[in-house]
This record gives structure tokens, C-alpha cells and sequence, in this order.
């Protein structure tokens, strides 16, 4: 690996991204890709609070199975549970790692103004508009610089960021560490 | 024809061409050898006039001895049974058949004695030469070797006599192929070479991210063509000549280390 004259960019160093990905790695994502990845979260939220009613049922039969009914909540309060959990879980997700599941899935991240992870009031508002508003997303497809209202609003990018494993990331590192 | 045999030889250390073993049986003394050579010589020498002088009479009296022996033996009118010639002719083909049946017996018999006379003699002729020494003196061994060669097929002997399952395995346990292969053998360079060969990144990826990372990569990548695809007909129907700016500022997490 460290003879001279031997390129390790060329063949050894160990790419986990396909080399077609490459090239929009760091570029802002359009609409698809950020629908689809809104889409899987609100998948997301949409299980868990069908989850969360599951739970409670299961929980009341357990604990009074004489007088066991199926409860019945109205259809407002799945609505702002389910607005809750999505603006918690966003908040949770873009203030940690940049990503949700959703994002995490698709390859995207949320960046700040400078390209750095968003702070903890700042994911929080930005959660809340997206949960809000999440038909200004539908800007970006017009935006100049893919770029949806909460972004334009809050300086935010939502860029193509391929997670690497971390197995692979380890061996990358070793392999930049010899050059 | 062992190497007591050739040492005794060398003891003996005759220039011969025959290289003798045993020593010869001692000669007689010389007070003794030289009377009986004088008295040799000397019947020698008195025996040869005498016996010319014999032969010399004995031709002579022929003729007369061979007369008178006729007219002894069959006298005129004597019958023939009783004459001396008739008995003496008879009395030879009597011998005669005997010594011939005698000369039968007598060649079974030397045919017995060669039996037991030969491997006598030859034990004791064998006793008093170097045979070893003789063959490498006189006999051209490389011609020999290179006729018998010659004659073999040497390959197909090794096939059918020799085990060389047994040969093979022996020398293979008897080296060690591990130091063998450390030494000899440009192992870095090998491995250099195959991984050279072998498109080690992409291995790794279908090793480790599977079939469904495939299928999710092959996904992410479809979306994004599916941005660009969107993006175009936006533009277009926009009637936007430049192209989007979608450059953020900082670094992805998976591009770090990348840019070359």
C-alpha cells in the first residue's frame, strides 16, 4: 500500500459509496427524494401512534378484562398526538445526527447555514414548521436552489449525505491514516 | 574380493596384472634347487641322443620285425583258429569293446568330478584374485552402462517399479513447504498482484452491504434521478437558462477524505 508510485486512491481505497453516487454527494436533494423520505417518516410517526393506541388497548384488557371495550378516540386527538410525536421525533433526529429515519434511508441530511448540524432550538422550530406547513416542502421543486419555505426561513439545506457503515468508515480512516 | 581381500593384496605389493590374493606356496631351498636343476638338465641332454638312436633302429627293423611277426603269427598251413594271429586278433576287438564302454563310464565320470572340481576351482581362483579390481582394470563399465541404458526404458521402469506416491510424500514431509514458500516465494508481490487484479472495494461492498443495500442504493439512486428529471421540466416550463445552484456549504459526512 505505501510503495512509492502506488496510487492507493486508485485501487485499494475502499469506496462503500458507488462512484455514480459520488458525484451528488453534498448537492441539496430535489422533490422526490425529500417526499420520499417525509413519506417513510410520516410512516413512521403514522405506526407509532397506531402503535401507541394499540398499546393502551392491550393495556386496558389486561388490566380489566371483565369489562373490556374496544376504546374509541376521536379522530383530533390521533391527529395531535400524532403532530406531537412528529414534531419530537424530527426534532430528536435532525438535532443529533442531521438525519430521521426517513432521511437516513433515502441518503439525506439537514445541514445549517455553514453546513454544520443543526442546534437543538433550531431543529425544534424547524420541526414544527415542516410539521406545520409540510406542503412548503413542494417549494424546493421551484426553488433556484432546491430549496423548500422552511429552508429559505431558517438557512437550512437538506443535502445527499449517503450514510456510510461504520465498519467501512473505520477501514477508510486506516487507509487515509497510511498516505 | 572384500577389502581384507584387497588389503592383503596390497601387502603383497606384486606388480602383476593379476591382482593375486594369496600368497604363492614357498619355493624349495636353494641348496636343494640348484643339484635337481643341474641333475634335470643333465638327463635332458643324455636322453635326447638316446632317443634318436632308438628311433633311428626302430625304423630300420621295421619291415623285418613286421615280417617275421606275420610268419610267427600265422604260420602256413596251420588252421586259422589255431594260429596266434587269430588269438591275438580276437583278444583286440575284446579290448576294444571294452575300452569303449569304458570311455562312456569314464566321460559320466568326469562329468561328476567337473561338478565337484569346478566350483572348487573357482572358489579358490576367486580366493586369490581382487574380482572388484579386475572388473574396474579391464572391463569399460561406461560402455556397459551406456548399453544397458540404452536397452531400458528407463521412464517406464521408474512408472511400474518404483512407489512414487511414497517418493513424493516422503520428500514433501521432509521439507518445509511453510520456510519454503517464505523464502522463495515473493509473497507481498503475490498478494500486490491479485489485489491488483481483484476489484477488492466493490467486493467488500456486495460482501458486507448485501442484497439489500443494493436494492436501497439502486433506490436512493433512482430518486435522485427522479429530482433531476423533476428539476428539468420545472425549469423548463419556468424558461430558466442557468443551471440550479445546489451547492451547500460544508462537507457531507460521506465525502470526507474524498476530494481529491
Amino acid at each position: 500500500m505505501t510503495e512509492p508510485g502506488h496510487d492507493p486512491h486508485s485501487t485499494h481505497h475502499l469506496d462503500p459509496i458507488r462512484p455514480q453516487a459520488r458525484a451528488f454527494q453534498g448537492l441539496r436533494a430535489g422533490i422526490v427524494t425529500r417526499t420520499l423520505a417525509g413519506s417513510i417518516d410520516y410512516l413512521v410517526v403514522a405506526g407509532f401512534t397506531l402503535g401507541t393506541w394499540v398499546a393502551y388497548v392491550v393495556l386496558k384488557f389486561l388490566i380489566d378484562p371483565r369489562n373490556f371495550v374496544v376504546p374509541t378516540w376521536p379522530f383530533i386527538v390521533f391527529v395531535v398526538y400524532g403532530y406531537v410525536l412528529m414534531v419530537l421525533y424530527l426534532t430528536v433526529g435532525w438535532a443529533t445526527s442531521g438525519r430521521s429515519l426517513g432521511s437516513r434511508l433515502v441518503g439525506l441530511r439537514v445541514v445549517g447555514r455553514k453546513g454544520a448540524k443543526l442546534t437543538w432550538p433550531g431543529a425544534f422550530v424547524r420541526a414544527v414548521l415542516c410539521t406545520l406547513v409540510p406542503v412548503a416542502l413542494f417549494w424546493c421543486a421551484i426553488s433556484r436552489e432546491n430549496r423548500s419555505l422552511q429552508d429559505i426561513l431558517l438557512r437550512t439545506s437538506v443535502i445527499h449525505d449517503w450514510p456510510v457503515r461504520a465498519a467501512l468508515r473505520f477501514v477508510d480512516a486506516e487507509d487515509r491514516s497510511e498516505l | 574380493m572384500t577389502e581384507d581381500s584387497g588389503a592383503t593384496r596390497r601387502d603383497d605389493d606384486q606388480p602383476s596384472a593379476l591382482p593375486v590374493v594369496r600368497q604363492r606356496a614357498p619355493r624349495l631351498p636353494d641348496a636343494v634347487e640348484a643339484p635337481l636343476d643341474v641333475a634335470l638338465g643333465a638327463a635332458v641332454v643324455l636322453a635326447r641322443p638316446a632317443v634318436a638312436v632308438t628311433s633311428a633302429v626302430g625304423r630300420s627293423l621295421a619291415p623285418v620285425a613286421r615280417s617275421v611277426w606275420g610268419l610267427v603269427s600265422r604260420p602256413p598251413l596251420v588252421p586259422e583258429r589255431l594260429t596266434v594271429g587269430y588269438a591275438v586278433d580276437r583278444l583286440t576287438e575284446r579290448g576294444r569293446a571294452v575300452r569303449f564302454a569304458t570311455g562312456e563310464d569314464l566321460t559320466v565320470i568326469s562329468d561328476d568330478s567337473l561338478d565337484y572340481v569346478v566350483p572348487e576351482v573357482l572358489a579358490r581362483v576367486l580366493d586369490r584374485i581382487d574380482l572388484t579390481q579386475l572388473v574396474l582394470q579391464r572391463v569399460d563399465l561406461e560402455r556397459i552402462v551406456t548399453e544397458v541404458l540404452d536397452r531400458l526404458d528407463l521412464t517406464e521402469l521408474v512408472l511400474t517399479r518404483v512407489d512414487l506416491a511414497a517418493v513424493v510424500n516422503t520428500a514433501v514431509e521432509s521439507v518445509d513447504l511453510n520456510t519454503l514458500i517464505r523464502t522463495q516465494v515473493d509473497v507481498a508481490g503475490l498478494a500486490e498482484e491479485v489485489i491488483d487484479e481483484v476489484d477488492l472495494p466493490e467486493i467488500i461492498r456486495d460482501s458486507t452491504s448485501g442484497v439489500a443495500t443494493v436494492i436501497v442504493d439502486s433506490a436512493r439512486i433512482s430518486a435522485v434521478s427522479g429530482d433531476e428529471l423533476v428539476n428539468r421540466w420545472v425549469d423548463r416550463i419556468l424558461q430558466r437558462r442557468k443551471a440550479r445552484h445546489r451547492d451547500a456549504p460544508g462537507e457531507p459526512l460521506s465525502m470526507e477524505g474524498h476530494r481529491d
